[in-house]
């Protein structure tokens, strides 16, 4: 075969290449450089397998696209069907647009191939957005296969005025049912009549899809320009897709997924390659310490740790809050972590799978079985949780098997049993609570810790009263320092600190009293207390 | 043809033999809502029941009274069609309504021993209530958060106006006037804002942001006239406790009371009621005459538990829109270390009903929360044992003939509000109430993720304008002015 002929071969079979190639680096894409944007859309659903369900979605535009969108987006539950799905939806409109392209014209090989990515383009664009649905590809494929049907059978429909009856007939239903992406079916069934046939009477189907919406209007509470849009291919209402890639938006929810699946070791490994910017990343990390029982000793190995890194109610500033959840579950404030479940949902408006487990765990830590029946009688008709809540079921009104439980029965003992109002200036109080009632070494892990990032070396040095256990590192640099404040020597100093610490301590008052700064201590002190009282504490304030 | 026929009375037979072997238990059954000697009045939609055990899968239910009338369902549940229950509970007014139900468990029948709704000669004279649905937490504003009116006859349920208009909005504290539909209001908060009043069936939306006020008009009365509305303004805060059974505290910084005249669009202030004591709740008495309200003493650093309302009153100028005269206090719940809120006085003017709980603004998030009766005539209070129980009871309202009131109620799990009817006699003697009928409830309420609050009777279903009311919203509601 010469070299001319095999090009053509190869331009030939370019639709295919082009094809496998996108679907390969689609699920490339998914599943290794974006999957936390698949399994956060998995949370934030909650989809139920009954036909009470199923039937609210046929009462407004676009409810089917949506539908088939939650009952795709379940199975990123598994990030790599996610990454298939959502690469099948891609090639299949690519695929679809170049059949289309290829009926009205066979030239321009080449640039047929390169039309056909536009469109797929734009759903893997679209989608690159957490809050994009499934149901805007779902709908376009839909839209693109009665394109395709219409190439192929409709446009023989012998009598005109019978044929375009029949055709905005199709066009409302598909509106109705899939919403506004369909209205490339009506666009393209005019052009092709008014150009191919000459028939103007076509028309009539821009006209019906400028009616569409407005007809709509009468029927569905939405504002007009939702209908429009079809609010159901995106999660916030009052909102657009960003259609651009996100690394930090990714790293943000990836540090929530591994937080949700308590992945503390995959969380501790990826700070340790760069610590994260997003303040509940940063708290996902430092809890993942705890988790270890390595947080007082690697405290300040990360740069520029601050207090509310540790703790905070502060979720504004916050790519992704929901972990915020599984930090105040995990200190037995049960009240917060449900309170946050809710917020969580209000703030991505809609049910949860995420939320009602959490729920769920709430009120079955607290013994408030009654509600905690409610969430899992829900997730009992999902998919993949259906398992979890039936195992969870086995708990509800069954105080020993909480008690018993490897996890639920060490949150249970973490419950805090007193009354508090939740104070982010009170964090310390209440966490001392949870430590006197409890005894829980992750609680006092944090009292301490937070002591310590707030300077409050006078209530630490009291917490440590008799204690002559060797202590974390960052405990002994904390009480160390308090000590230095305080006394000309170490003679006397209650606790057991290493002498390579006393040494530090020694070398870092040293150089700052020769005029060390910032830039200067970092190297040999940038990962110790004292540099953290002396420089970064202050540059927080 | 006549093989269907087989099929049928065999199946039929089949029915028949199962229910004839069943076992006969001295116990009433255990049933989901507890309808067992509830009070209901005529024309109320059919109290659908499901047996509490999930393992039963099928019930035999028969109703029959005094007259020999019986009425008899098998299915799932205890499903009675709409005209059919009407009409025989139609026809056991003042009566007693027997329920006999068999439930059918792993295969073998039980019979339970039968038990009896009252049937009481009151008529209800209101057709529907009103309520608000959100997520049982405030604060954000509720998704899907929406305020619905409910047929009272059947199941119908229609939307008066719900948020899908605008993510960020929150509707609340609408009220009928004396269960008037013609004089409504509803507050809209949100990015899109303002109060929303029909008076005489004229629609109006007025912004009631007024910088020499707390805040934006709150909680709200309407004068029996319909000329004027009791608002308060509230600097309204919220606490979340870390642990314990109580979750949320709401509480006001601060609050005044105010009163809208509606015909002529001015705010007036009351200086008698807007002082350092903090007053809230607003209701008027049926003849127009007295502002009852609550009032607190502001505790130093405002703690919430320091917050004890007394229920008080002043005489009301119906022709200048303003109270005059001395405070007198009604209810002084605070000398008993409690706290009186939502003075609702009846129709007919002989009670008041009141929530009382231990301290705060907001008492449904109490536990300890009940409600309690005064008679206005004796003063003696009523504890309403029957109506309350471990769990908060609050946000209640009288329909229009004083016989019935609607309240909430979080019994049924500790934490979602639901909506009970309840019926006072003519000597003021409290019956059981019952929970608001569902077409299948346990599976409705089992899935249903929101609380009612706020309900209120009507005279008729009600809806809003929803495309009225987005463009006045966004055109900006009427600026009103403070006299």
């Amino acid at each position: 075969m010469d070299k001319k002929s095999l090009v053509a071969r190869i331009m030939s079979n370019a639709v295919w290449l082009v094809g496998v190639l996108l679907f390969v680096s689609s699920v490339y894409f998914w599943m290794f450089r974006y999957p936390a944007h698949l399994a956060f859309g998995e949370q934030i659903q909650l989809f139920l397998l009954s036909i009470d369900y199923f039937l609210p979605f046929l009462s407004y535009p676009s409810g089917m696209a949506h539908y088939i969108g939650e009952f795709l987006t379940q199975f990123n539950y598994e990030i790599w069907w996610g990454a298939v799905i959502v690469s099948l939806l891609v090639v299949l409109v690519y695929v679809q647009s170049y059949a289309i392209i290829s009926r009205e014209t066979s030239r321009y090989g080449i640039v047929r191939v390169l039309a056909a990515l536009v469109p797929s383009g734009f759903v893997w664009l679209f989608m690159l957005d957490r809050f994009s649905l499934l149901a805007m590809p779902v709908a376009l494929v839909v839209a693109l296969s009665f394109i395709q049907i219409y190439q192929l059978w409709l446009h023989r429909i012998g009598g005109r005025i019978m044929r375009h009856v029949v055709l905005v007939l199709m066009s409302v239903a598909l509106y109705w049912l899939f919403g506004a992406a369909t209205f490339i079916f009506g666009v393209f069934v005019a052009l092709n009549e008014v150009f191919r046939l000459r028939d103007f009477v076509a028309l009539t189907h821009i006209v019906a899809i400028v009616l569409m919406p407005l007809l709509a209007y009468v029927f569905v509470p939405f504002p007009l320009q939702r209908l429009y849009t079809s609010n159901c291919y995106y999660k916030m209402m009052d909102e657009r897709p960003s259609l651009s890639y996100d690394a930090e938006d990714e790293e943000a929810l990836l540090y929530s997924f591994l937080s949700h699946y308590k992945k503390w070791d995959a969380a501790i490994r990826k700070a340790d390659k760069k610590m994260p910017d997003d303040l509940a990343s940063r708290q996902i990390v430092l809890h993942a310490l705890a988790e270890k029982n390595l947080l007082l000793d690697r405290l300040f190995e990360y740069p520029i740790i601050q207090r509310k890194d540790l703790i905070s109610s502060q979720s504004g500033d916050m790519r992704e809050p929901m972990s915020v959840s599984d930090l105040y579950f995990s200190l037995g404030m049960i009240n917060t972590a449900e309170l946050s479940a809710y917020n969580m949902q209000q703030l991505y408006f809609g049910q949860g799978v995420r939320a009602f487990q959490r729920l769920a765990e709430c009120n079955i830590v607290k013994g408030d079985y009654r509600i905690a029946r409610k969430y899992l009688n829900a997730l009992k008709q999902t998919l993949f949780y259906k398992k979890w809540a039936e195992d969870m079921e086995k708990l509800i009104d069954n105080a020993n098997g909480v008690e018993m439980h490897p996890y639920y029965g060490v949150m249970r003992n973490r419950l805090m049993k007193e009354t508090f109002y939740f104070s982010d200036k009170e964090l310390d109080n209440i966490l001392a609570h949870s430590v006197n009632s409890s005894m829980d070494a992750h609680s006092y892990d944090y009292l301490v810790a937070y002591l310590i990032l707030s300077n409050d070396l006078d209530k630490l040095a009291k917490l440590m009263e008799g204690n002559t256990n060797r202590m974390p590192k960052a405990v002994q640099e904390a009480l160390v320092f308090h000590w230095m404040s305080k006394n000309p020597s170490f003679d006397g100093m209650p606790w057991n600190i290493d002498m390579q610490v006393m040494r530090g301590a020694v070398d870092f008052m040293r150089m700052m009293n020769e005029g060390g700064n910032m830039q200067t201590m970092r190297p040999a002190f940038g990962k110790t207390y004292w540099y953290y009282n002396t420089f970064a504490s202050r540059k927080s304030k | 043809m006549k093989r269907y026929y087989l099929i049928i009375m065999t199946l039929l037979l089949v029915g028949c033999s199962e229910i004839v072997n069943y076992q006969p238990s001295d116990k009433m059954p255990d049933i989901y809502p507890d309808y067992v000697g509830v009070t209901i009045p005529v024309g109320i939609a059919p109290l659908n029941f499901n047996m509490a055990d999930d393992d039963v899968d099928r019930m035999t239910v028969t109703l029959s009274n005094s007259h020999g009338d019986s009425y008899s369902v098998n299915s799932t549940f205890a499903e009675f069609e709409v005209e059919k229950w009407h009409q025989i509970v139609a026809k056991t007014k003042g009566d007693t309504l027997w329920v006999e139900v068999g439930a059918r468990k792993s295969g073998s029948w039980t019979k339970y021993r039968p038990f009896h709704i009252c049937v009481s000669a009151d008529t209800l004279a209101d057709r529907g209530i009103t309520y608000r649905r959100l997520a049982p937490t405030f604060n954000i504003n509720s998704i899907y958060m929406g305020l619905y009116c409910r047929d009272l006859a059947n199941f119908d349920e229609q939307t008066v106006i719900d948020n899908k208009l605008s993510d960020q909005m929150c509707i609340n504290c609408h009220i009928q006037n004396q269960t008037s539909t013609k004089d409504m209001m509803v507050h809209i908060r949100g990015s899109l804002a303002g109060t929303y009043i029909k008076h005489n069936g004229v629609e109006e939306l007025i912004d009631t942001r007024l910088d020499s006020l707390l805040s934006v008009c709150v909680y709200n009365a309407w004068h029996p006239s319909g000329k004027f509305i009791a608002f308060s303004v509230n600097g309204t805060r919220q606490s979340f406790h870390v642990g314990g059974k109580k979750r949320i505290e709401v509480y006001d910084k601060g609050s005044d009371m105010v009163v809208y005249d509606v015909e002529n669009h001015v705010i007036i202030r009351q200086p008698v009621l807007m002082t350092g004591m903090c007053e809230t709740y607003p209701s008027f008495s049926p003849d127009g005459k007295w502002l009852y309200y609550c009032s607190s003493l502001r505790p130093e650093n405002d703690e919430c538990e320091e917050f004890k309302y007394d229920i008080n009153r002043i005489a009301f100028d119906i022709e200048k829109g303003c109270v005059y005269g001395d405070i007198e206090t009604v209810v002084e719940a605070s000398k008993d270390g409690r706290n009186a809120s939502f003075p609702r006085i009846s129709p007919d003017g002989k009670y008041m009903m009141y929530s009382i709980s231990d301290y705060g603004t907001f008492p449904i998030h109490h536990p300890e929360a009940d409600l309690r009766m005064l008679n206005m005539a004796t003063m003696a209070v009523d504890s309403m044992t029957i109506v309350n129980s471990d769990d908060a009871e609050s946000y209640h309202n009288w329909s229009a003939d004083s016989r019935w009131f609607v309240f909430c109620s979080r019994r049924d799990d500790g934490m979602h509000t639901r909506l009970y009817i309840g019926h006072v006699d003519s000597d003021g003697h409290c019956d059981k109430p019952f929970m608001l009928p569902q077409k299948n409830p346990k599976r409705y309420y089992m899935e249903l993720f929101q609380s009612y609050n706020t309900p209120d009777f009507c005279d008729d279903m009600v809806a809003i304008d929803h495309r009225w009311l987005l463009g006045n919203l966004k055109k900006g509601a009427r600026k009103i002015e403070l006299k």
